[in-house]
């Protein structure tokens, strides 16, 4: 008697049999077949509980939230962002860190304005990562410095807070990957993972476990350094051009 | 009916997509984090999925479900983030284990959460053991259930490949798994 192979018994578990009458003709009659289909589906059955983070029904329109002030922006302007991960383009990190900012809609150019020059787009460059640096940091601040018995709400403010600067964070973070600035890719990502954190965490006991770890990494101290060295080189071309 | 909304007329193409949004993100996050293993690497899946979603409205055929095609263009999205990675992905947690996000609100025995511990901790290591595109089958046979026809279309394979690679899987699984076979007998 030819026994059902290890193939034949996952086809069979997943429904994609050929001949499913064939294979259950052979299981009710072979008892070491049913015995390998039992522990297959057992063993299967155990990746049924591994856990998925909690996302409750308010996540949908967080994404939306993130989302939106991506979608505003006029189609011809939007297309240079997937034209920053071609090859050709990642070597000008400059342009590609630039659409990141105007994707996240806060420096959009105004119709039939001049054409910005390298140095004025490296400092707009600057001035949006910095003032997205500044906000996180006093998001950190306020959450660090709540009192957990304070107003109603104040917490889902601070999430929604959050979750505003993930967005953003995410694409300077992807950009500046891209692009190949390791040093400010990595320092964004440190910072996504702590505002993903303030965003879902909605239990005290996780906030106030979480408020204990960003002092104890000196997180907002990280973010004031990055800060402080985006604003140096937002000022070094004026400082320049004084010398000159 | 999703696909039968007069959604795609220009004016009204941000509000139709909002609601889809927030009708789809949990399914696409739930998807990504068990294909990327990674909570960031999922929402960074979920917000790549609906920026081309939105850039790809005029190509999606409104006879289709949106479910179905926001779905292929998540795993293909998944599928090109653990590619860039090149590393494993990481193992979701165990929702049994005394430690696992879903752990249970009764507490069980001492023996139980050794025994959960331990389970959890032979799951997630047979998982974070395969490949990216063994990953990718199996999630998408096993939790997606999806068919191997899609799945081979998604991997860019042909379907006995794509089969293949859902037995590799299950088989690489199965023998991560087999110490607790010994210990259960």
């Amino acid at each position: 008697m030819n026994h059902l192979t290890e193939e034949d018994l996952v086809l069979y578990h997943y429904g994609e049999t050929p001949e499913p009458a064939v294979v259950e003709d052979h299981l009710a009659r072979c008892e070491r077949c049913r015995a390998e289909r039992d522990g297959l589906a057992k063993e299967l059955g155990l990746f049924d509980r591994l856990a998925v983070p909690e996302r409750d029904e308010t996540y949908g329109g967080q994404v939306w939230r993130r989302l939106r002030p991506l979608l505003s922006e006029p189609e011809a302007a939007r297309r240079p962002f997937f034209a920053a991960f071609q090859p050709w383009l990642l070597a000008t990190s400059l342009a590609a860190l630039l659409f990141a900012a105007f994707l996240a809609g806060r420096f959009w150019p105004r119709a039939g304005g001049a054409a910005l020059g390298p140095a004025a787009r490296e400092r707009i460059l600057l001035v949006a990562v910095g003032d997205h640096l500044d906000r996180s940091q006093m998001i950190l601040l306020e959450f660090v410095n709540a009192d957990p018995s304070g107003f109603p709400g104040g917490d889902a403010r601070e999430r929604q807070a959050a979750e505003e600067l993930v967005g953003a964070n995410r694409l300077y973070r992807q950009t500046a990957t891209h692009a190949g600035d390791s040093a400010m890719a990595s320092a964004l990502d440190d910072l996504e993972r702590v505002l993903l954190e303030i965003a879902h965490s909605p239990s005290p006991e996780a906030r106030q476990a979480l408020r204990r770890r960003i002092e104890s990494e000196g997180t907002i101290f990280k973010v004031r350094v990055i800060t402080s060295r985006v604003r140096e080189r937002e000022k070094a071309p004026a400082r320049a051009a004084a010398r000159s | 009916m999703e696909s039968s909304a007069p959604a795609w007329a220009a004016e009204q193409r941000q509000e139709a997509f909002r609601e889809l949004v927030e009708r789809h993100s949990r399914m696409v996050f739930r998807m990504a984090y068990r294909m990327t293993g990674n909570e960031q690497d999922a929402e960074d899946v979920v917000q790549e999925t609906f920026l081309k979603a939105y850039r790809g409205m005029d190509r999606f055929d409104s006879r289709a479900s949106f479910s179905t095609w926001v779905f292929r263009i998540a795993s293909n999205c998944a599928i090109d983030l653990l590619r860039k990675r090149k590393r494993r992905p990481e193992a979701p947690a165990f929702a049994d284990g005394p430690d696992g996000p879903g752990a249970s609100s009764a507490d069980p025995s001492p023996q139980d959460a050794a025994q959960g511990s331990e389970i959890g901790r032979r799951v997630n290591g047979a998982l974070a053991a395969l490949t990216p595109q063994e990953r990718t089958a199996f999630v998408l046979r096993h939790f997606e259930g999806q068919p191997i026809e899609e799945i081979a279309r998604l991997l860019g394979v042909r379907a006995n490949a794509a089969k293949q690679t859902v037995f590799r899987a299950v088989r690489k699984l199965r023998l991560e798994l087999a110490p607790l076979r010994e210990e259960s007998r």
